[in-house]
């Protein structure tokens, strides 16, 4: 620790609120940042934790509260600000100019924020900061940054915000970017400035990482503050709790008792993700007719990815796919949609500009009544888009409104009424209800359950723990693209059961043991 | 809510309205500072030989035909994002397929005239679908290859003209008319039976956009290509298909020409109305209703203007005139957005 008769909290948030629309995204939040800490911020995705960041950084305004730099009140309306205050963010998408040069990219940053830079003073300064943090990028100055590594371009988002002199650091999703022979860099990189005696605030939704790193970390759940920890004192089981709370909500579900019709079967299948590394490693799995499973995984594990592979908008590198007996691994999207396989991805799929009636029928245009040899029967098209707008409770003044008029959740309601209205065979839904409100939510949790009845299977990828539970039969965890553990039976299961498997506990303990 | 939408049908003509006149006002002012001439003669002039005589009408609407027809074909492109800017070259396509079959296929004119028609959509569809194949294979961008291939096809059409279908001893470069059972009739000289063509395409075309699930997909691709793409539609698929049908209509537009007016190929029997009708199409927005309006507009805007050299004024006067129009709705539909925008404000 430093020994410094300043502040001891260089940086400090009090009392920070900010919701969007009825989402309640930062409650009441605060939080000191000690001089010269790592502190970690930890928390599922959604909990809190980048909203808090972009507010520090002032790329969004908070509802209430203060924020204070060196003890005193400051008002950080902008980046800018914060980059006068000393603050300075690593973001998660790198902001670089892929076809300048390292040295260059440094120089535009410095610029940008009103500096005058003579290219030869900024080619030593980057060489220098570059020395002295061991970032090995000192003979790579000119190269295009087309041609660095994701770890080297990390590097240079570090070099930019100390070129301009940031004492505290913040770093968005660090090592989500970062391929595994990274990470150990990265790690060095943060200590070796935190000798040096900057303040690193550290975002992540991986324990392991929070518990190597840090000095002290918060936990943040669903908008709150959970509470802050020593890392010393700080354990697995500790932060996994806090992380996903104790209790599980009531049951909805119940035990799967079909008879076990295989609908889908998965059998070593692999995939990368966009930037070209593993993202699903030989996950096999059956899905069964009439059975809601479940996918429990923090973002970044796989999931979306395996949604994308199963719905064929995603190649797989290895394994295959059979759904109803037949191998379906090469087939396109619109094919596999053709057979009864749907998909509710987390992207909106409205088309903005087509009213509500043609949004109704996106996937189907083509099935009857809506239309007979590819003549649209416009009347039907309107009692199914004014049947999904009463059912679904779609608020809008009529169907022809086009649906970018609609609010967010109006929308979501829409995609999802008529997603569920096209009767698929299988559906594979991605955070479905990411943005719902409570009711929305429950309304759609019972028509999920009715279209079990009938016999159809759904692969849900919940946002949180307490959904998966309360309406899976059966639950898979993936962990780094590999699937650690199948649950066939949820009774009796606790949330720090799963959760522990979730953020790598279980590797963890075992790569202790075995170091 | 019912007051809202009047208002938002007052506003647009309104506003398109202002940019007439300001186009007349703007292009009058020139007139005035570059001839000396007086600009309400040279537009009396202007107007006495394009709407205000029957004759006149009647070769506004002749010359409108390629246009609207060319218009549609690309209004089909537009409507779904790809921006299929080779209509002139797709004209020159129609165009050598019509004079091929016209010249060469002795059968009676009921046969004729709709193999000709077929074989050129077919032609240009072909044609036009290689941007598709393309895009679709290289990412090439269709807005450049199609207006690449324009001077393929105007070469192409050149290269016939002057060398294997040239006529006998031609005075100029052109070749030999086209069996009379291919020519179509004049409904009123200079209107001929082609304008229906041209009338018949544009319903059909607005039904095939709003009322068939090929066109609801199309747009949907157009609109929101994800959210397409997410729906689980083939966007390869269906931007080869929007290629191909939009260059198929555009080039009728070159057969109606020979068809209904040259009866024969020369040279630049295509006109430019290709490249017109690009402006006709942005001066529409993209709108298949407003299509015929606004060919039948800037054809009388053409037609005037030769009148015009008669008062002194040169003819390039006509392409100033379209330019200052373009401008002048670029403006209105500025206008119209803070219209609407004040009008929201104030209730």
């Amino acid at each position: 620790m430093n020994l410094d008769t300043r502040s001891d909290n260089i940086l400090e948030v009090r009392g920070i609120s900010k919701h969007f629309g009825k989402v309640q995204a930062l409650d009441e939040v605060s939080l000191a940042f000690r001089r010269g800490e790592i502190h970690t911020l930890l928390g599922e995705n959604g909990a809190g934790k980048t909203t808090l960041m972009n507010i520090i950084y002032g790329l969004y305004h908070r509802d209430s509260g203060q924020i204070l730099v060196e003890g005193e009140p400051k008002e950080i309306r902008d980046p800018r600000d914060a980059l006068h205050a000393g603050i300075g963010m690593v973001p998660q998408f790198f902001k670089l100019v892929q076809d300048m040069s390292v040295v260059e990219n440094v120089g535009l940053f410095l610029r940008e924020n009103r500096f005058l830079v003579r290219k030869k003073e900024l080619a030593e300064k980057v060489r220098s900061l570059s020395d002295l943090f061991g970032f090995g990028l000192e003979d790579r100055l000119n190269v295009e940054i087309a041609d660095l590594s994701e770890g080297e371009k990390q590097k240079v988002e570090i070099l930019k915000v100390l070129a301009l002199g940031s004492r505290i650091i913040l770093f968005d999703e660090a090592t989500n970017v970062l391929a595994p022979n990274e990470l150990d860099s990265f790690e060095r990189v943060i200590k070796e400035m935190n000798r040096e005696g900057y303040t690193i605030v550290f975002i992540t939704h991986r324990l392991q990482e929070a518990l190597e790193v840090s000095d002290r970390i918060s936990v943040f759940r669903k908008g709150k503050l959970v509470g802050t920890l020593d890392a010393k004192e700080a354990d697995y089981n500790r932060l996994t709790m806090m992380m996903v709370g104790t209790e599980f909500a009531h049951r909805f579900a119940t035990i799967y008792e079909g008879k076990k019709e295989t609908v889908l079967s998965v059998s070593a299948l692999s995939a990368l993700d966009d930037r070209g590394l593993p993202a699903l490693q030989k996950v096999s799995f059956e899905l069964y007719a009439g059975e809601i499973a479940g996918v429990a995984a923090i973002e970044g594990n796989g999931s979306s990815q395996l949604a994308e592979v199963l719905m064929g908008l995603r190649p797989a590198t290895e394994g295959g796919i059979r759904y109803r007996g037949r191998d379906i691994t090469g087939l396109p999207c619109h094919a596999r949609m053709r057979q009864g396989i749907n998909y509710i991805p987390s992207a909106n799929t409205l088309v903005p500009l087509f009213s509500i009636r043609k949004n109704s029928i996106l996937d189907y245009p083509e099935k009857t009544p809506f239309s007979r040899r590819g003549i649209l029967n416009w009347r039907e098209v309107s009692d199914h888009a004014e049947k999904i707008v009463r059912t679904y409770n779609v608020q809008t003044p009529g169907i022809y409104l086009p649906a970018v008029k609609l609010s967010g959740g109006n929308r979501q309601r829409l995609a999802l009424g008529r997603k569920i209205e096209a009767c698929p065979r299988l559906m594979i839904a991605y955070h479905p209800t990411k943005g719902l409100d409570i009711n929305s939510q429950e309304f759609f949790y019972s028509k999920l359950a009715e279209m079990t009845l009938s016999g159809a299977t759904i692969l849900f990828m919940g946002t949180d723990l307490d959904e998966l539970y309360k309406i899976c039969n059966r639950l898979f965890v993936l962990y780094r693209g590999e699937l650690v553990r199948v649950f066939d039976d949820l009774a009796g299961v606790s949330k720090l059961d799963v959760g522990v498997l979730m953020t790598g506990g279980v590797t963890y303990a075992k790569k202790a043991s075995d170091g | 809510m019912a007051r809202r939408i009047n208002k938002e049908r007052i506003v647009t003509p309104l506003s398109y309205a202002v940019a007439i006149l300001m186009a007349f006002a703007i292009g009058g002012a020139l007139i005035l500072v570059f001839t000396g001439k007086s600009p309400l003669e040279a537009y009396r002039e202007f107007f006495a030989q394009s709407f205000f005589s029957t004759y006149g009408i009647l070769e506004v609407l002749a010359k409108a035909t390629p246009i609207m027809i060319a218009g549609a074909g690309m209004i089909v492109a537009f409507r779904c994002g790809l921006w299929n800017l080779g209509a002139e070259g797709q004209m020159a396509i129609g165009a050598i397929i019509s004079t091929a079959l016209g010249l060469y296929l002795k059968i009676p004119g009921f046969l004729l005239v709709p193999l000709i028609v077929i074989a050129s959509f077919v032609g240009g569809g072909i044609w036009s679908g290689v941007s598709g194949f393309l895009k679709n294979r290289f990412g090439v961008h269709e807005m450049l290859s199609t207006l690449m291939m324009n001077y393929i096809a105007l070469k192409l059409m050149d290269y016939l003209i002057y060398g294997p279908m040239s006529m006998p001893n031609p005075n100029y470069p052109r070749t030999s008319e086209i069996l009379p059972q291919a020519q179509m009739a004049f409904l009123k000289y200079p209107l001929n039976a082609t304008f229906l063509i041209a009338l018949a395409i544009i319903p059909a075309i607005w039904l095939l956009v709003n009322w068939t699930t090929l066109g609801f997909r199309l747009q949907a691709v157009g609109l929101s290509k994800e959210s397409a793409r997410l729906s689980g539609m083939n966007i390869s698929a269906l931007t080869l298909i929007i290629m191909a049908f939009s260059g198929g209509v555009s080039a009728l537009g070159g057969t109606v020409e020979i068809i209904g007016d040259f009866f024969r190929m020369e040279k630049n029997v295509t006109g430019g109305y290709g490249f017109t009708a690009i402006v006709v199409v942005m001066l529409a927005r993209q709108n298949i209703v407003a299509l015929p309006f606004v060919s039948i507009f800037i054809s009388g805007v053409l037609v005037g203007a030769t009148s015009l050299t008669l008062a002194g004024i040169p003819a390039t006067f006509a392409q100033v005139f379209v330019g200052l129009l373009l401008l002048c709705v670029v403006f209105a539909t500025w206008l119209e957005r803070r219209l609407k925008l004040a009008w929201e404000e104030h209730g």
